[in-house]
């Protein structure tokens, strides 16, 4: 079934990201949802809200972080796919609506990363062979083959991570609000070849929330609504083991948007669609993405981003708070983050950093795994 | 009754040389990291058994001082990593310095007594020494493995033993460091009048063209030797000395290795050990030695690190983040992927695609459970992508990690070693070493690392 127009977004939240050591995942939750509640106009959120799909990476005690948190009784599903987590809290919600078994739904994607002690991921023995297994270790392995065959280079992935961090600096809830140049990007310290400090994502605390109602209430809302044109999800075995994987794509992404664009009615996505968020949780998985979601022929991205192509004011701009790169990256926080600068971007919200022409169209992409899951949602505002 | 003694042998030498003594006179060999007495030993039995094709031994001992458990056998995760089914006995010998000749001993009994046909002992010490001892300078790390079956190359000819009990080198249960009482003591009560006797009584039943002479120090040895104007056979001594250090309880084995392989047929030679008594073995060469292995165990991939990369390697500095207090990695996990971890055992489908690790659908056809098991550790490969990983906690930073196309085989994620970042690049043919992946729980977790392949210098 085509979730096409079948729901919409009347609400949206997002707490400040960063390093909020003086806040609880509750604490967070509670920002997030207060706003969106506050955006959709619902005063009694025991009323309107039907049920609540959350989801967590990193979650120290469950679902139970919502329902304390928002001190509710509700119905409450809790999901999980990595770095996708958020994307398929949502994706769960709208399919519960579209399925008519809900009229109104609360969406939370939260995370609380900094409570480890760690600069960037903790490294956690699974398995006996399981190593040596960092996410920068292991998103890298498309880097060699990728510059060996198109002969890109890190200065387009470094060009990549100035871009979202100018945009960040434009965002107020952001956790970096530093520019940087090109040559900050190649002499930083070294993470994982050719991973340098700024190519990767910056992991923070943080929770977004968004508000689903069916297409027939949608506009019993105080916010306009923004129509969900597609929210699909992709899943791939391990691509280590794929002996046909060639290391210059992702193959949840390129079914992903195959799937998206076909429920969203788009045969020329690179030129119907008018901005996106896509996952940088390194700089050539945003790169990578570009290609593998359509946004130019497998190979040119490089000279797509020297033309200035995926900026604010370029022709499709990406990232437009500055990803997890420069916004931040609260695992299943991420999802929910990027839907809800997309609707602020469709309705002309997005204050500094808003995209000229008045954007109809908006997507949002999410990859998890080693990549083996993608989730994707395409926003629109008519 | 027919001669039974070594058919076939193989020595590892870790490629860590540390410098000791003035102006880089002197080196130990130093395991790295990912290496214990287990891997060292798999990696000198692999080195033994490289191109055998005659009978599959029916057992197997294994002689250390350092095992890595100090209750769980040894000698069986060899034989996993080995892949060897057909062995039945497997047999850890420990406590002693002497351990790996005893084993020696052992397993040319085994064979005489019609138990088994061919039998392989894998000897391997990676002893330390509390840091700043002097004890420290002089101990390093090796192993050796001997095939032990009828019509060998060197005949066990016959043998000279004494027991006693004297406290002059020990390590307690639960120390980490080897401690020996002052020098001198143990070099004159714990071991020239032990071994002394014995190795004149040997003496008289023949010439002797070599000697394989255990000993606390060089000096001692050299003087003893000199002693007894015996000193064919302690020049590699000599190089042994200047290159690997006191190896433990494989010291004895590693310079019969070097006496071997100078020795002509009918030549005899002697090999001496001690510990709590001592032991003289008396081997004769009957035939031309096959292959010599030892120079290039000593030279391969060799190189320089200092002492603050030791104390790395060897845990003996604290670091910022702890390994975690916890139980580690399910015993039943390690229960379920023994054949995978230790022994690089994939699968191939009956539709030919093979498979690392195990699963239960085919990737490529979809039929279920249709696989027959393959090994792939004597498998090559090549790099088909790789990274280096600096977040990777590590004694030697950044940790290459690399995808391995497996020739007529499976991809494999796993990490490079023995390799300098620079050097790696897409298409950098491969072969697999048996290392420790880490110490998760407190215990060694097997697993196996892609090495380039060379015969030559460090890449």
């Amino acid at each position: 079934m085509s979730l096409r127009d079948k729901a919409a977004v009347v609400g949206a939240g997002c707490c400040h990201f960063g390093e909020n050591w003086d806040q609880s995942e509750e604490d967070m939750i509670v920002t997030a949802v207060l706003e969106a509640y506050a955006d959709a106009g619902i005063e009694s959120a025991d009323k309107q809200i039907d049920a609540i799909y959350c989801g967590s990476l990193y979650t120290k005690n469950g679902p139970v972080e919502v329902s304390e948190a928002l001190k509710l009784y509700k119905p409450l599903t809790a999901v999980s796919n990595y770095c996708a987590t958020g994307t398929e809290a949502f994706r769960a919600g709208v399919m519960a609506v579209a399925a008519g078994v809900y009229d109104t739904v609360l969406v939370v994607g939260y995370d609380k990363p900094k409570d480890r002690g760690v600069a960037g991921p903790s490294v956690v023995m699974r398995g006996v062979r399981d190593l040596p297994a960092t996410p920068a270790g292991w998103f890298a392995l498309c880097a060699a083959p990728y510059f060996e065959r198109f002969g890109a280079g890190r200065e387009d992935l470094a060009r990549i991570a100035v871009k979202n961090h100018y945009n960040g600096s434009l965002a107020p809830k952001s956790f970096l609000k530093k520019t940087i140049a090109v040559e900050d990007v190649l002499t930083a310290r070294m993470i994982s070849w050719p991973f340098g400090l700024y190519d990767c994502a910056a992991q923070t605390d943080g929770a977004a929330a968004v508000i689903v109602t069916r297409a027939g209430l949608a506009h019993s809302f105080a916010a306009p609504p923004v129509w969900v044109k597609a929210v699909v999800s992709a899943s791939a075995p391990h691509p280590h083991r794929d002996p046909d994987h060639d290391f210059v794509r992702w193959k949840p992404t390129e079914r992903a948007a195959q799937a998206a664009y076909a429920m969203a009615g788009l045969d020329r996505p690179d030129q119907q669609i008018d901005l996106a968020q896509v996952h940088d949780c390194f700089t050539l998985t945003e790169l990578l993405s570009y290609e593998d979601l359509g946004f130019c022929p497998k190979g040119e991205a490089r000279h797509a981003i020297a033309e200035g192509q995926f900026s604010l004011r370029g022709s499709l701009p990406v990232n437009t708070d500055g990803g997890l790169k420069a916004f931040g990256h609260p695992t299943g926080a991420t999802g929910v983050r990027m839907l809800v600068e997309n609707v602020l971007q469709l309705r002309g919200q997005a204050g500094e950093r808003q995209v000229a022409g008045k954007p109809v169209l908006a997507l949002s992409h999410n990859i998890g795994g080693f990549p083996t899951g993608c989730a994707m949602a395409i926003l629109g505002r008519e | 009754m027919t001669s039974v003694g070594i058919a076939r042998w193989g020595v590892y030498v870790p490629r860590n040389r540390l410098p000791v003594g003035k102006a880089g006179e002197a080196a130990r060999a130093v395991a790295g990291p990912d290496e214990d007495a287990i891997t060292l030993a798999v990696a000198a039995a692999r080195e033994c058994l490289h191109g055998y094709q005659g009978e599959e031994p029916s057992a197997l001992l294994f002689a250390s001082t350092c095992a890595p458990y100090a209750q769980k056998q040894a000698a069986a995760t060899v034989v996993a990593a080995l892949g060897l089914t057909g062995v039945m006995r497997s047999v850890d010998v420990a406590g002693s310095l002497r351990a790996g000749s005893d084993a020696l001993q052992l397993a040319c009994d085994i064979v005489a007594s019609g138990a088994s046909a061919s039998v392989l002992v894998v000897i391997a010490d990676c002893p330390i020494a509390a840091p700043g001892s002097p004890r420290e300078r002089v101990l390093g790390d090796a192993a050796v493995a001997f095939l032990i079956s009828e019509h060998p190359v060197a005949a066990l000819q016959s043998r000279y033993l004494h027991t006693d009990s004297l406290l002059d080198t020990w390590r307690v249960a639960g120390d980490r460091f080897q401690h020996q009482w002052e020098d001198r003591f143990v070099t004159l009560h714990g071991w020239r009048e032990a071994l002394l006797p014995l190795l004149q009584e040997a003496l008289t039943v023949g010439p002797v063209h070599a000697l394989a002479l255990a000993a606390p120090d060089a000096r001692a040895q050299r003087e003893l030797a000199n002693a007894l104007q015996l000193t064919h056979g302690l020049d590699p001594g000599t190089s042994i000395w200047q290159q690997v250090g006191h190896c433990g309880t494989a010291l004895s084995s590693l310079l019969l290795v070097a006496a071997l392989e100078q020795v002509n047929p009918g030549e005899t030679l002697l090999q001496a050990d001690y510990g709590d008594g001592a032991s003289v073995l008396r081997w004769q060469c009957q035939q031309v030695v096959p292959r010599k292995v030892l120079e290039q165990a000593l030279r391969a991939r060799r190189r320089t690190v200092d002492y603050a990369w030791y104390l790395r390697a060897k845990e003996l500095l604290p670091g910022e983040y702890p390994p975690p207090l916890d139980q580690g990695i399910p015993a039943t996990v390690h229960f379920r992927e023994r054949a995978e971890d230790l022994g690089l055992i994939g699968q191939v489908c009956i539709c030919g695609t093979p498979q690392f690790p195990r699963g239960r659908i085919c990737q490529h056809c979809g039929a279920v459970d249709q696989f027959t098991p393959r090994r792939y550790a004597e498998a090559t490969g090549e790099v088909v992508t790789y990274t280096h990983d600096a977040f990777f906690p590590s004694a030697e930073p950044p940790t290459t990690a690399a995808i391995i196309q497996v020739r007529d085989g499976p991809r494999i994620h796993l990490q490079l070693a023995e390799v300098a970042a620079k050097a790696v690049t897409i298409g950098l043919p491969v072969e697999f070493a048996f290392r420790c992946i880490h110490c998760s729980g407190g215990k060694p977790n097997y697993f196996w690392k892609a090495i380039p392949i060379s015969h030559g210098e460090a890449l």
